[in-house]
């Protein structure tokens, strides 16, 4: 059998050369590649072992298409109503579904009475019969009906009978012995795409805490023993919900024995799994198309129950299904960021030095898990001996689930102000104190290039007005704050990319990744008109189509850098086939085709693209592109530094976010403006965290309090400060474009450079998100302190 | 033991909810009158029953027969298959479905169909298409003032609106001109940067 296998490896050994001999160009085996940040920082260079077919890396040094600004492909669409979304979905004779949800947050359903509803005409109805609800807003059954507002109608003629049980909905309440527990059972996590690598399965669970969950490095008690001091933290964080504009939604048909549909989704295939086990259908009877997306942010990677609900009642009507979730059903049911309460301890010297770090974390995803916010004290700075606890608090309330950079923001302010604390106890500069405990090369850059961009030199002075303006008895105070960022370089396996030319030159690119508001389309285009030398908006791409090759779940910003190296590499290859037939038209060897500008060359003779297509062997040219695995290269952690700039109205507590700078990596960026658009956009959410964003639950009643986006407040127009978006030129190897994502990173550190900007205009310390003015008034002492939530 | 009769959706109320009984005068108190009535409106609907609606919608006229119960956006949407215009919450507070009444930015969501009979409304389809973009659709493109895209159509009606009446706006007022537009993918700076380019290039074109 070894032998055999031994056999088979040597064919395909020569296999491969024969390839290469065939292609001109093919990629040696093994080559050199220079990681590191641009001159004029020290770079170095690597020897890496390429997979068959991948090309070499990118060298350092300008490319003529990538790395650049330019306009949205798919802007056009998206400015004129003409992008359709799955709300959009309209199809004669369509049915609207609606879903009954529970008004209690915790109840046994005595009986359900379907009979007035379905007299109303064409409405259809799924009642799975649930015996118990476990948080406000929890499906009970869903129903269709010819029209949204039928469907609304059908819902109120819906009769249920609860019983009405204990419930425990805040972490404080939660925690305590005697609590109502929300399961009997050890619960098993469920994994998202947002998990950091090894969540455990199943954890300790007293009472309604799960956990701890513990890990770490170094020996923290001789660390503390051996510090010049120790200093310990208490912050808490609110609940934040996605928010996306488009709620969940999904469109169902079914269509013989397939089913269509068309989901509001961060994963194509995500969904199209979900539905062909729960239909037990093989995966090309479910067809998943997600051209746009309305948002996502962490909360639309499954069918999820609202798109079971759509199909089955698609089924059972014989019609096709749109489900819309309505505002209230988006914010209970839908996911969220869960709450959080950290204590970190900080050992340190007297020069700043932090020596070790005690981490504790309980946090609320309601009936959820995975609430843990101890990756960030962990691998932000490295600091030699760290010992992490985290513990899920279950809660009869909406389950949450991954939301941008899951657990990060959470624990990013809490360590950046217990850092701040630091600096302030020991009279030290807030940034010279980072950069005392900050090793990484990438970030110590950003740091340099985020400081001299915002004026961070200009902090004295501003304390110095700030003394000045007090004791002229000005309310207006102003203040500078930074903090670090951090994330991880997740890789989707298996992605898949199909470059298709026509005879008449058309080329397609094909991959059934979806656009959540990245923007993929743009860098796909862009990376293969730079190996094809063609027009960018030339090039046809076609996404969001669980049909075509597949792409990877948008999550974990881990679109670009798993999609982007296997889009070169189908580039490459379509490039090479072309160029045989280009080398057959010229009547030159292949070696000696060269191709720029829509134009193959040899020896002086030229011939056009469409020239050469015309000439096809076949109706088409079809070549692929596989992501190969990662090789060597840089460090996988994604850094960023950002500096927020305030001012705090010390008599009414508004704080007003004027500037933010934000110095971040993602490798070779693909496409700039789509790179400096995904920081704006997390800034913008981190500043939303930071100062407003807030559920409110009734611990009485148990319901949520504002299920909406009136008292559910997200950041607006006229809370939106100059961003400054900036990247170091950076080149860490890994892949063959160097390719990474931003989308985590950019919102990391919003929140706790924030506060730490308030912290400097008004002395006082911001410990609890959201920071609103009730909470500062109370820090001042000018107003009596709010009960403390979690 | 709490009997939901009345509220299977959790006891608050929806604007439509709301609407619909102020549209029909009828509040329904028990079920079996609220399915009843439940069952008029459906059979009303389906057989296309209620009052003819006449709407000059981005420069032609355009017909129809509503119920009473019946908004602008589903009108637009539903009726008329232009789901250019979205609806992100349904009660007016995220500006997704701003539409132009008499030139006039509203949110389609909170208007009655039969309240824009006789009048003019303009939605993101009449300002422009894919092909042959108006000046803020372009400028949107080009300050890549839109992610997702799904509030851009009405952050882009809400700046053609100002841009209509106020043809040199200030930074202040197109941040007011968007106030009622939100954007969860975080827009907004791109947005100012392009109401700002499309102001001046409206200057320029004389």
């Amino acid at each position: 059998m070894a032998e055999e296998k031994k056999e088979k490896e040597k064919e395909k050994e020569k296999e491969k050369e024969k390839t290469s001999e065939k292609v001109p160009g093919a990629m040696p085996a093994a080559v050199t590649v220079e990681i590191g940040l641009a001159p004029p920082y020290p770079s170095k260079k690597i020897s890496v072992s390429l997979s068959p077919g991948d090309p070499a890396p990118y060298p350092m040094g300008p490319r003529p298409v990538t790395g650049r600004r330019r306009a949205r492909l798919d802007g056009p669409e998206k400015v004129t109503g003409r992008a359709v979304f799955t709300h959009d979905a309209r199809k004669a004779g369509m049915l609207h579904a609606a879903i009954v949800r529970s008004p209690h947050a915790h109840a046994k359903i005595v009986s359900i009475d379907t009979s007035a509803a379905e007299k109303i005409p064409g409405v259809v109805i799924e009642n799975p019969g649930k015996k118990v609800v476990r948080y406000h807003g929890e499906a009970v059954l869903a129903l269709a009906a010819p029209t949204a507002s039928a469907a609304e109608d059908a819902l109120r003629a819906v009769k249920i009978a609860y019983d009405v049980l204990p419930h425990t909905v805040s972490l404080a309440a939660a925690r305590k012995e005697g609590a109502p527990l929300v399961f009997q059972k050890q619960v098993e996590e469920k994994r998202s795409a947002g998990d950091e690598p090894g969540a455990a399965a199943v954890l300790p669970q007293t009472g309604n805490v799960r956990g701890p969950k513990k890990s770490g490095t170094g020996d923290v008690e001789k660390a503390f023993a051996e510090a010049d001091g120790t200093l310990e933290i208490v912050t808490t964080t609110s609940v934040q919900t996605h928010v996306p504009l488009e709620t969940h939604s999904l469109f169902a048909e079914w269509v013989g024995g397939t089913l269509e549909v068309q989901a509001s989704t961060q994963g194509t295939f995500s969904v199209r799994d979900e539905l062909a086990e729960v239909f037990k259908l093989s995966k090309d009877k479910v067809i998943v198309r997600a051209e746009f997306t309305g948002g996502g942010f962490g909360a639309k990677f499954g069918a999820g129950d609202y798109g079971v609900f759509a199909a089955k009642l698609a089924k059972k009507a014989g019609k096709p299904v749109l489900m819309a979730l309505d505002r209230k059903g988006e914010h209970l049911s839908a996911g969220n960021r869960p709450d959080s309460w950290n204590r970190v301890k900080l050992g340190y010297k007297k020069d700043g030095t932090v020596t070790a770090a005690d981490y504790e974390s309980f946090g609320t995803a309601g009936v959820a898990t995975g609430t843990g916010t101890g990756g960030f004290v962990k691998s932000a700075y490295g600091f030699p001996a760290v010992k992490v606890a985290e513990s899920d608090v279950f809660t009869h309330l909406g389950p949450g689930c991954a939301m941008r950079a899951p657990g990060h923001p959470q624990g990013c302010f809490a360590v950046e102000t217990a850092l701040e604390e630091l600096a302030s106890r020991l009279g030290m500069d807030p940034l010279a104190l980072r950069l005392k405990n900050d090793p990484s090369e990438v970030r110590r850059a950003e740091w340099d290039i985020g400081a001299k961009e915002f004026g961070w030199s200009r902090r004295p002075e501003i304390t110095k007005a700030n003394e000045a303006a007090a004791a002229a008895g000005s309310p207006l105070r102003r203040g500078l704050g930074c903090a670090a960022s951090l994330w991880y370089t997740f890789v989707a396996p298996g992605s898949q990319v199909l470059v298709r030319i026509h005879r008449d030159g058309t080329v397609e690119v094909e991959n059934g990744v979806q656009d959540i508001g990245g923007g993929v389309r743009t860098p796909i285009a862009m990376v293969v008109a730079e190996e094809m030398g063609l027009p960018v908006e030339s090039l046809h791409v076609k996404i969001g189509d669980s049909r075509y090759p597949f792409g990877p779940a948008s999550g974990g910003s881990v679109t670009i850098g798993s999609l982007i190296p296997a889009v070169r590499a189908a580039a490459v290859h379509a490039r090479e086939k072309l160029v045989g037939v280009a080398a057959k038209v010229l009547g030159e060897p292949e070696s000696e085709v060269r191709i720029a500008g829509g134009v193959f060359s040899a020896k002086g003779k030229t011939v056009d693209f469409k020239k050469v297509c015309s000439r096809l062997p076949g109706e088409t040219l079809v070549a692929t592109g596989d992501r190969a695995k990662d090789y060597d290269g840089a460090d996988t952690r994604l850094f960023g530094a950002q500096f927020a700039e305030v001012v705090v109205d010390v008599e009414t507590g508004v704080v007003a976010v004027k500037k933010v700078v934000a110095a971040h990596d993602c490798g070779q960026p693909v496409w700039k403006t789509g790179v400096e658009s995904q920081i704006r956009g997390g800034i913008l959410q981190g500043i939303s965290y930071a100062l407003f964003e807030e559920r409110v639950v009734d611990e009485r009643s148990g319901r949520v309090m504002n299920p909406d986006i009136e008292f559910y407040k997200i950041l607006g127009s006229k809370d939106t400060p100059e961003i400054v978006p900036l990247l170091v030129d950076f080149y860490p190897g890994k892949n063959n474009a160097h390719a990474r994502g931003i989308g985590e990173p950019a919102t990391v550190p919003t929140a706790a450079a924030v506060a730490n900007a308030i912290a400097h205009a008004t002395g006082i310390r911001p410990t609890a998100l959201p920071i609103t003015p009730a909470r500062i008034l109370a820090l001042l002492g000018k107003v009596p302190a709010q009960e403390v939530r979690a | 033991m709490a009997d939901e009769k009345d509220h299977p959706n959790g006891g608050g109320f929806t604007r439509r909810g709301l609407i619909k009984g102020l549209a029909t005068t009828a509040v329904a108190s028990a079920t079996a009158g609220a399915a009843a009535l439940a069952e008029d409106r459906a059979k009303a609907e389906t057989a296309g029953a209620g009052l003819p609606v006449s709407i000059t919608l981005n420069g032609a006229v355009k017909k129809g027969v509503f119920t009473p119960r019946t908004t602008l956006a589903e009108a637009l949407r539903d009726a008329w298959g232009m789901t250019g215009t979205k609806v992100g919450c349904e009660r007016g507070a995220c500006g997704a479905c701003t539409v132009l009444l008499d030139g006039l930015a509203v949110n389609s969501c909170l208007t009655l169909v039969h309240d824009a009979d006789g009048r003019k409304v303009t939605t993101i389809e009449g300002l422009g298409s894919p092909e042959a973009m108006s000046q803020v659709q372009k400028a949107f493109v080009d300050a890549d003032a839109l992610q997702c895209g799904f509030c851009t159509p009405g952050m882009v009606v809400s700046c053609a609106g100002l841009l209509a009446k106020d043809p040199h706006p200030t930074p202040h007022a197109v941040r007011e001109a968007v106030a009622g537009n939100l954007c969860r993918c975080g827009t907004y700076t791109g947005v100012f940067d392009a109401c700002a380019a499309a102001a001046k290039a409206g200057v320029s074109h004389g």
